[in-house]
């Protein structure tokens, strides 16, 4: 069933001589477009208690010797990093049933999680090199393989936001998108073992040097930090249900753009026999 | 005409892609002295003394390869026009082997390109040592063939986008950082006498995944393009 | 002085999850003009 056209754009219009409304397309709107689901609001709240308790408990979580006051960064990278393998992980399953099934809907749980990942993956960059300047005295340690990999990780899948950007038709946008996303899944481990290889390879025992996991292998820093993670997995399911509510209505939107005609709502085009 | 098989049309257009450049020569004529002359600015900007150049030889060779290999990979040659990509659909070529023609030539000319660039490199840079050539081939040539394949995918991705020219690197570069760490690293082991074969089954590797997805996909996303 | 560092990391890391969450809340709001009412 179509949507129909709000009476403030049909208003005054001789609307019997329109083309008729197009009959069902895959790329077709929700009846009567999209709502919020209402689980969304108690989502919210929850997510949003569940983070107040994690930084809270990352504000008393106890000082830490070799790390001192950066451990607490940690708070926010480790459950960054989690989330943004969670959501890229959603995001790269959904391009694989995109291509088995050539389901609408597993492109857009794709483009959305993989949407989310990138900002995860640019938050897990940004906090990891924070931290490795209060630790390390460096912004950028070209050793560390892990940073090496997110960093790549961040631009193989911004490349998937921009080419998503890039193409209108929203057929050949899925598809290529769900390509692209296929692509970069395959180069994950490549990419993983190239980066590890990179500096380890023939290469002798490393420094010993605080790292990220002395700190969270410790008593009291586990609870925040699961705490943190819970908050953050919450938070990520709290985005990814508003942003397929926005990607929904905008699916509706374009739908009615169609419907108006190639030059917008307030024009019709003429119309041989009807001199308008 | 028989039903010609699967590897004669990829030879058909690896054949037709070759001649083209033949024909045309924007990767000979026009890449390679770029690539020569990026090779030659690079100690000109690093200030670069012989201890260094010897050092970041084989490394400036493969990073210029990579940058200048993707515009090869993704030359406009490779994505035709509509109308010729149109009729080729309808000849029933399969997108498969086209897919495959399409890589196969990209590292074909790639790989010739190194060819002409590793002397060169050696001159400019001077590296130490006695490199085992032939991993060196292998390695040459394994990369060659991912930045290929690369290549080929990426640019059925962008065919008919307005922002094709500036996409298709940003697209290709970030699964290329394995080609670059794999064939620098593999060079410097093999020059350096020591094992290089873990870098070349990692390219392998990569080849066949590549190879994989794209003869699989080739179908389908030939199906979505207009 | 490592505190503020700290304190800069959370900022900037909670700050863009709200101006996300802000921008998808305004697109949204955008679209219930055209769609005579809120849904």
């Amino acid at each position: 069933m179509a949507p129909r056209i709000p009476s403030e754009i049909t208003k005054g219009r001789d609307t019997s001589t329109d083309p008729p409304v197009p009959t069902a397309r895959v790329d077709e709107p929700l009846e009567g477009g999209p709502s919020l689901w209402r689980g969304t609001w108690v989502l919210g709240a929850a997510t949003l208690l569940l983070l107040v308790i994690s930084l809270y408990g990352a504000w008393r979580a106890p000082h830490e010797e070799t790390q001192g006051e950066a451990a607490r960064l940690l708070f926010v990278h480790v459950p960054s990093v989690i989330t943004a393998y969670l959501a890229l992980g959603v995001g790269v399953l959904g391009a694989f049933w995109y291509l088995i099934r050539r389901s609408r809907w597993a492109d857009q749980v794709s483009a959305a999680a993989i949407e989310i990942g990138v900002l995860f993956t640019g938050l897990t960059l940004l906090t990891g090199m924070i931290w490795g300047r209060l630790v390390w005295s460096v912004w950028w340690d070209w050793n560390d393989a892990r940073m090496l990999s997110t960093a790549v990780l961040f631009f193989l899948y911004l490349g998937y936001l921009v080419l998503r950007r890039s193409i209108n038709d929203p057929r050949v946008r899925a598809m290529r998108c769900a390509v692209l996303g296929v692509i970069a899944s395959v180069q994950v481990p490549i990419v993983h073992y190239s980066v590890l290889w990179f500096r380890t390879l023939h290469q002798g025992p490393t420094l010993i040097r605080p790292d990220v996991a002395n700190a969270t292998m410790d008593d009291a820093f586990i609870q925040p930090l699961g705490m943190s993670v819970i908050a953050f997995v919450a938070l990520f399911v709290l985005l990814l249900t508003v942003r397929l509510h926005l990607a929904r209505t905008e699916i509706f939107m374009s739908y009615l753009n169609h419907q108006a005609g190639p030059v917008g709502a307030a024009i019709v085009p003429p119309r041989l026999g009807n001199p308008a | 005409m028989r039903n010609p098989g699967f590897l004669k049309q990829v030879g058909w257009v690896v054949r037709k892609d070759l001649r083209v450049e033949w024909r045309g020569g924007e990767t000979i004529l026009m890449v390679t002295p770029f690539a020569v002359l990026a090779l030659m600015l690079a100690p000109l900007a690093l200030n670069a003394d012989t201890a260094l150049l010897r050092r970041i030889g084989p490394g400036m060779l493969w990073l210029v390869l990579l940058l200048f290999g993707m515009t090869i990979a993704l030359r406009p040659s490779a994505m035709e026009p509509r109308s010729l990509r149109d009729l080729v659909k309808l000849c029933g070529l399969d997108p498969a082997a086209r897919f495959l023609g399409d890589s196969l030539a990209s590292a074909i000319l790639l790989f010739a390109v190194t060819l002409v660039l590793t002397p060169v490199m050696i001159a400019l840079y001077a590296p130490r040592g006695e490199p085992e050539w032939g991993l060196l081939i292998l390695l040459g040539m394994a990369g060659a063939m991912a930045l290929g394949l690369l290549g080929a995918l990426i640019g059925s991705l962008v065919i008919g986008l307005r922002t094709r020219t500036s996409l298709a690197p940003l697209l290709a570069l970030p699964p290329a950082v394995p080609v670059l760490v794999a064939t620098t690293r593999g060079t410097e082991s093999a020059i350096g006498q020591r094992s290089s074969i873990p870098w070349i089954l990692l390219l392998i590797a990569m080849d066949l995944a590549l190879a994989v997805v794209g003869v699989l996909l080739a179908g389908p996303l030939d199906d979505t393009t207009n | 002085m490592s505190t503020g560092w700290v304190i800069l990391g959370y900022a900037v890391s909670y700050g863009a999850i709200a101006a996300y969450v802000a921008w998808m809340a305004v697109r949204i709001r955008s679209t219930h003009r055209y769609r005579g009412g809120s849904k």
